[in-house]
């Protein structure tokens, strides 16, 4: 499957078949299980794993219409006017179109029964969603679920069969198969975001051959099989990924994927923003991979959803026992200087970024643009430690990983933290096992409209699975559920409840918000890629399957 | 064929020469057998009605009525805006349902005059509102509205349903929830969902105990029941001209309380901000409301001139009133109320006490609308695909039209599905029979 490095462009705006889409850069392709998916890999996923509902890429992003869900594997996006939502707004009925085929041999439809697997492997203790907690906080009896798969699965070195006997063994009460071809789903409260949810990559289907597999585990990911347009044909974990096109995707039974490329080559290299650009410029690769940078400036005006990126996570559940207190926690907060770490950004990877004062960013539900960052103030700092019992300093294990700007951005903050007297060891972290204190993350908006519990939620509910500090607050957990409730309320109110909810964990310095970074979009790519639009709820990156590129004089 | 011209107060309307059947009727309609009675309607031939619950059959003489006057004023250089104030209609179908022309008015359908009564309320932050999850989505979707705009707090009830249920119980429900904050109760006269005749006096007069304003979606009450609108003691009454009325689609009676009739209601009127009017004042504002049961100003016309409208709509549901008028009010409500209890016998034998939703056993609350689990598996109950193909089934193959309705059940996660049945003077007992026979063997089947 070599491909040409240097192409002599055809032009072409007709679509067309063809070529191989090179993809090059430091991110992930080992998420690739549907169930635990997120962020970047979502992108790569709906190729091969459709959803009910997903996002279509996008011209013009000040259309109101850009973040709004579209049918994908669901006849319609289910709504009380078109008899998929009850009355009451708390059950979904969503029917599934006919002729979506997985790439089994022989081929077979896609099954609401599908859906219900899927949904249970999504609590699976193993591998679980980053984004979890919006099902178990929605549906109907999810909790519990997920609850009993914990006791009865344990989380490391559980077998396929451990998984699959408490799958096929429990249900989830509000997750209900009609008959093939109609799936119900009991939410708990009216769910106005709820079809967003649906959109997400964890809410697709799984074919009765996933129960061979442990989730996430290599040998799934080996076996995947696919209902969208492209299917895996080679993958080196952590090195490569090929997908070829899926004989066995129809185009008739997808409105919104269309198949141009034949293939996508992902090549996952350590490489700097600016390397990626070069080789990008150079023809030698289509689309930046972990590290998107923008083609030019976009229209301050567009309301592109900013990202919080990054923030600095405390390991409150398993780090420094100097963690659990506040007062250390408010002293790093203090000494950073967030202005220096931003100009590192912009130097390093050539981002647009701001201050971040608060922890929902710009163009999100309950952003509150009055809450401002604080200045550095190293004495409040030498202050709080002391008064901690940390007058002589501690040392504490700072995670990285040798992605996009996280090397540099934790050289920053270290040396901050160095200043008053904090020792921080540099850990970069290559597996989830690493020890570590503090770390810088990155988290993005899952939707772009009505988007209130995307950051809050995920991030400080107790036992959410992108709470990676561990931080669990029965105050901030009722919190959560009432903002959840006032959802339905109009925006100042459904706003106000999660700006109680950042207002807790702001005060209790459970992470501290760093830096807010506006998306690249458009995304670098190069000359020959045509057709491409952003999708909101990827991150803007470009609809792959949707995108083609030019002939080459050799084609 | 040569048209005759008949004059009216409000409108002119031709009427063809030759003598309708309700002409020839005239004069004998109160004595009709109910056989002749539905040659009237424009049914299908062959075709079994059962879903007046969603839209009656018009009569062929109000379609004619319609079709008259809607060729009589097309084209023409006549006033057209005084005629839609529909003065005479007003009074004629207010007379017939007990209550004066300015208490009356001919909207375009019961969602109309419910949104213009819910958005005309008087109403404030803090304010609560009490409904139930049983309303028509008019009546939910128009209180979100004011709850977004001005801050009101809506509390949503479920009503209990079921072979057992008792006006006790319902009305217990609705005292339960009310609190000092609460100024409205929004209720259904029957249910369409579960078919409920609630008890309507009784809920009003809960409310007058506590100073509540009531809005009631009557939509089903009239050409069903014979009835007093001002004696069920309610605000406001948002009724549909085009389901057990059987005038044109597009037609709506609204019934504003505008006199105090202590016997009745002895609350002083309610504010109401007549919303979509020309005839509110362009300067200064209405008189103060009466406290009388002499009205100090029409409310009627207020919201009965709104611009131009279809003089055509509101002759033909004049006319669909006065052959109700002429058949009997009283003789309509019996045959339809005995076709529903017959409805009801049937659907008790085939399916059982515990697969109806429609309370039964108390009197007071059976209406003609039977709502029923029609499948064996109580689970059955939440699958809408099977309702849903029951009732394409039905329609498709066998020409029997009836409708699945949606609603919650107090305790149940689930949002239930049933099987709907509605009787009116255009049906008949083999009907009912061939209907419930062929209904559990298509169920059956599906």
């Amino acid at each position: 499957m070599s491909v040409p490095t240097l192409l002599t462009r055809v032009p072409s705006d007709v679509a067309r078949g063809g070529g191989t889409l090179r993809l090059y850069g430091p991110g992930d392709i080992d998420h690739l299980d549907p169930a635990a998916c997120h962020a970047s890999t979502g992108e790569l996923v709906r190729l091969f794993s459709r959803q009910f509902v997903t996002y279509e890429p996008q011209q013009d992003l000040r259309n109101w219409q850009a973040g709004a869900p579209v049918p994908d594997l669901a006849v319609e996006v289910p709504s009380t006017y078109n008899m998929g939502l009850g009355a009451s707004q708390r059950s979904y009925v969503l029917h599934l179109r006919p002729e979506v085929l997985w790439d089994t041999t022989p081929v077979r439809p896609v099954t609401a029964h599908d859906f219900v697997r899927g949904f249970k492997r999504m609590g699976n203790p193993v591998m679980r969603s980053p984004v979890l907690t919006y099902f178990t906080s929605t549906i109907r009896g999810m909790s519990d679920f997920c609850a009993g798969f914990d006791a009865a699965v344990p989380r490391t070195n559980a077998t396929a069969e451990h998984v699959a006997a408490y799958q096929n063994a429990h249900e989830i009460p509000g997750v209900f198969a009609l008959d093939d071809e109609t799936l119900v789903i009991e939410v708990v409260r009216p769910t106005l975001d709820f079809v967003h949810m649906l959109a997400l990559p964890c809410a697709s289907a799984a074919p009765a051959e996933y129960d061979a597999y442990v989730p996430g585990s290599l040998e799934l990911r080996l076996n995947l099989r696919s209902n969208g347009p492209y299917r895996v044909a080679y993958y080196v974990p952590g090195k490569e990924l090929t997908l070829e096109q899926n004989p066995a995707w129809r185009r008739e039974s997808d409105p919104v994927r269309r198949l141009y490329v034949a293939h996508i080559e992902i090549t996952v290299e350590k490489a700097s923003p600016g390397e990626i650009d070069a080789k990008i410029d150079a023809g030698e690769a289509d689309l930046g991979w972990g590290s998107p940078s923008a083609r030019r400036r976009l229209d301050p005006q567009t309301p592109v959803s900013y990202a919080l990126d990054p923030y600095l996570v405390f390991n409150v559940a398993r780090g420094s026992r100097a963690l659990s207190d506040v007062r250390v926690r408010r002293a790093i907060a203090a000494v950073i200087d967030k202005a220096a770490l931003a100009d590192v950004c912009r130097r390093t990877a050539d981002v647009d970024v701001r201050v971040a004062g608060s922890i929902i960013p710009p163009n999100n539900d309950a952003h509150d643009d009055l809450i401002c960052a604080d200045v550095p103030d190293p004495e409040r700092a030498r202050a709080l430690l002391a008064e901690a019992g940390y007058a002589d300093g501690l040392t504490l294990i700072a995670g990285y990983r040798e992605r996009d700007t996280e090397p540099d951005v934790a050289r920053s903050y270290a040396a901050d933290l160095e200043q008053v007297g904090i020792a921080v060891r540099l850990v970069r972290l290559d597996d989830d096992a690493a020890e570590w204190d503090v770390m810088a993350r990155s988290w993005s908006a899952d939707w772009t409209n009505l988007n209130g519990r995307v950051f809050l939620q995920s991030l400080f509910e107790t036992g959410g699975s992108a709470n990676d500090g561990g931080y669990s607050s029965p105050v901030v957990d009722e919190l959560i559920r009432r903002a959840l409730e006032a959802a339905v309320e109009q925006p100042e109110k459904a706003n106000a409840a999660w700006r109680d909810v950042e207002r807790r964990v702001l005060d209790e310095v459970v992470v501290v918000p760093l830096l807010f970074r506006a998306p690249a979009v458009p995304r670098r790519r190069s000359d020959r890629v045509r057709n491409a639009f952003p999708v909101p709820a990827y991150g803007y990156a470009y609809d792959i399957a949707t995108l083609w590129l030019d002939a080459t004089e050799e084609e | 064929m040569v048209a005759s011209r008949v004059v009216t107060e409000t409108v002119s309307v031709y009427l063809p020469d030759r003598p309708s059947p309700l002409e020839e009727r005239r004069g004998s309609l109160r004595s009709a057998s109910w056989d002749s009675i539905q040659e009237l309607f424009a049914l299908e031939p062959g075709a079994i009605h059962l879903n007046t619950g969603t839209v009656g059959v018009m009569p062929h003489a109000v379609i004619d009525v319609h079709d008259q006057v809607t060729r009589e004023w097309s084209g023409g250089l006549m006033d057209i805006y005084r005629p839609t104030i529909f003065t005479d209609y007003r009074a004629a179908i207010g007379r017939a349902h007990g209550v004066d022309e300015d208490e009356i008015v001919i909207s375009h359908n019961a969602t109309e005059g419910i949104a213009r009564v819910i958005n005309g309320l008087d109403l404030h932050s803090g304010d609560e509102v009490i409904a139930t999850s049983h309303e028509c989505y008019s009546v939910l979707s128009n209180f979100n509205l004011v709850r977004n705009r001005f801050g009101i707090s809506l509390k949503v009830l479920t009503p209990p349903s079921g072979y057992h249920v008792t006006a006790e119980e319902i009305v217990e429900l609705f005292e339960q929830a009310i609190t000092p904050r609460t100024k409205v109760l929004a209720f259904s006269a029957i249910t369409l969902w579960t078919g409920t005749m609630m008890p309507v006096r009784e809920l009003c007069e809960l409310a007058q105990r506590h100073g509540l304003v009531t809005v009631v979606d009557g939509a089903l009450l009239p050409g069903m029941l014979h009835c007093n609108l001002r004696s069920l003691g309610a605000d406001f009454i948002a009724c549909s001209g085009s389901k057990y009325q059987c005038g044109p689609l597009g037609t709506g009676i609204l019934y504003v309380r505008n006199k105090v009739f202590p016997e009745h209601n002895p609350l002083p009127l309610p504010t109401l901000w007549p919303i979509i009017s020309t005839w509110y004042p362009m300067v200064g504002s209405t008189p103060p409301r009466s406290t009388t049961s002499i009205a100090s100003y029409n409310i009627g016309d207020h919201l009965q001139i709104a611009g131009s409208a279809s003089i055509a709509r509101g002759a033909a549901l004049a006319k669909a009133s006065e052959m109700w008028d002429e058949i009997g009010r009283d003789r309509i409500e019996r045959r339809i109320m005995d076709l529903g209890d017959y409805a009801r016998e049937r659907i008790l034998e085939r399916f059982g006490e515990d697969a109806v939703y429609s309370p039964c056993a108390d009197a007071r609350l059976r209406s003609p609308l039977i709502a029923f689990n029609p499948f064996r598996r109580p689970a059955d109950a939440w699958n809408v695909k099977k309702v849903m193909a029951l009732t394409e089934r039905l329609a498709a193959e066998h020409k029997i039209w009836i409708r699945w309705t949606e609603f919650d059940v107090p305790h149940s996660p689930h949002q239930h599905y049933a099987a709907r049945v509605c009787t009116h003077i255009f049906n008949d007992h083999a009907q009912i029979d061939r209907a419930i026979a062929v209904l559990a063997g298509v169920a059956e089947e599906i």
